[in-house]
């Protein structure tokens, strides 16, 4: 997976290119260090350029969510699709996070 | 540059025996030319077949994305990495190109660093054996059925780390640490498919220390944590709510049948075609 970070007027967006696997524990674990920016209030996942995600990229996120809650950050998912998306339905990340298309 | 050893099965023709006369094909890229010659006299004499079957076999070092996604669309039935001298397949090898399968042997830096499961169903997509609409629930559960046997098996991680928030630090850094082991990152995966008009079977093996595979119903506490006790732990959860979604559950979701062998280290699934 490749990413990119474009700072918002309330955080940080991570643009996510590829495919999200296990093999991403180390890149990822620098995205979730973006979560300790004090002066954000909103963090978004942009994960409309991810062709395929797996259950490890699925816990992933689910670390990150863990982190925002910690943090009091709302954590958006957006533009997830085909595989992705349906790997987020099969996961009921709706429950879990704000799904946006 | 590649260059090849035939091995015909000779010694099997002369006695005029036709329970072992299948016809192996043997190149290099990159390995010692001594390498495959006796890798080629190894498995010539230890491999059956049906009568007039020809596989090709592939040995590669310094395995790469592009190499490796190239190779895999030529015809060689197995592709088999090799590292300085070692010799060795994996024990699926001979009926597996025996059958005309698609077979792989990496080690597990490598088969961690490429797009492996992409590149496999590459090679069965090019075969025929996978249709572009059955293709991508195959590819997801060849891919979970890997990163178990990768990350549980050969590099040993517990999967409660990794999805423990206060542990995550730690298991990125036990990946980091077991994937530089020159013992861990060498112990190899090996990737056997066969198949027939209606069924698609691939069997994926690692030489980690095991685990016991769990009832679908509920954890199983009696063997080592490698992907399965985790993977159905439902204790205390709420069935309505969200859970971690684990690769087990999507291996069993998406498959006609799933068998563990070799004290867990080996894992099969079957696809309806």
């Amino acid at each position: 997976m490749e990413h990119k970070v474009h700072a918002t007027s309330t955080g940080q967006e991570v643009i996510m290119h590829g495919r999200f696997t296990f093999a991403d524990h180390e890149n990822f674990r620098g995205v979730v260090q973006l979560l300790d920016d004090p002066s954000a209030k909103r963090f978004v996942f942009d994960l409309s350029g991810l062709e395929f995600v797996d259950s490890a990229g699925l816990g992933m996120l689910l670390i990150a969510r863990e982190a925002a809650e910690r943090k009091k950050l709302q954590l958006v998912l957006r533009g997830a699709q085909g595989q992705v998306r349906r790997m987020l339905d099969l996961g009921r990340f709706d429950a879990l996070f704000t799904i946006q298309d | 540059m590649i260059w090849g050893v035939s091995m015909p099965c000779l010694q099997f023709r002369t006695e005029g025996r036709t329970t072992s006369a299948s016809s192996l094909h043997f190149s290099g890229d990159g390995v010692d030319d001594s390498v495959v010659a006796r890798v080629a006299r190894f498995y010539d004499a230890n491999t059956s077949g049906p009568t007039g079957a020809v596989s090709s076999v592939l040995l590669m070092a310094d395995v790469d994305q592009p190499r490796l996604a190239g190779a895999v669309l030529r015809p060689f039935s197995a592709f088999a990495e090799v590292i300085g001298q070692e010799d060795r397949l994996g024990k699926h090898f001979p009926a597996t190109v025996a059958n005309g399968g698609l077979y792989f042997w990496l080690t597990t830096g490598t088969a961690f660093q490429l797009a492996t499961t992409q590149l496999f169903c590459d090679g069965l997509e090019s075969r025929g054996v996978l249709t572009a609409e059955r293709r991508p629930d195959v590819e997801l559960v060849l891919h979970e059925a890997l990163a178990n046997a990768l990350l549980h098996g050969n590099l040993g991680l517990d999967s409660g780390l990794r999805d423990d928030f206060m542990q995550y630090e730690r298991f990125c850094q036990l990946l980091d640490e077991r994937l530089h082991d020159p013992v861990a990152s060498q112990l190899r995966v090996e990737m056997a498919a066969t198949w027939t008009e209606d069924l698609l079977e691939v069997t994926i093996s690692d030489e980690g220390d095991g685990f016991t595979m769990p009832n679908k119903s509920g954890p199983n506490k009696s063997g080592p944590n490698k992907s399965g006790s985790s993977d159905t732990d439902t204790e205390g959860t709420d069935a309505d709510e969200p859970s971690i979604l684990h690769g087990l559950d999507i291996i069993r979701a998406l498959t006609t049948g799933i068998a563990a062998s070799d004290e867990g280290r080996c894992i099969t699934v079957r696809f309806a075609r």
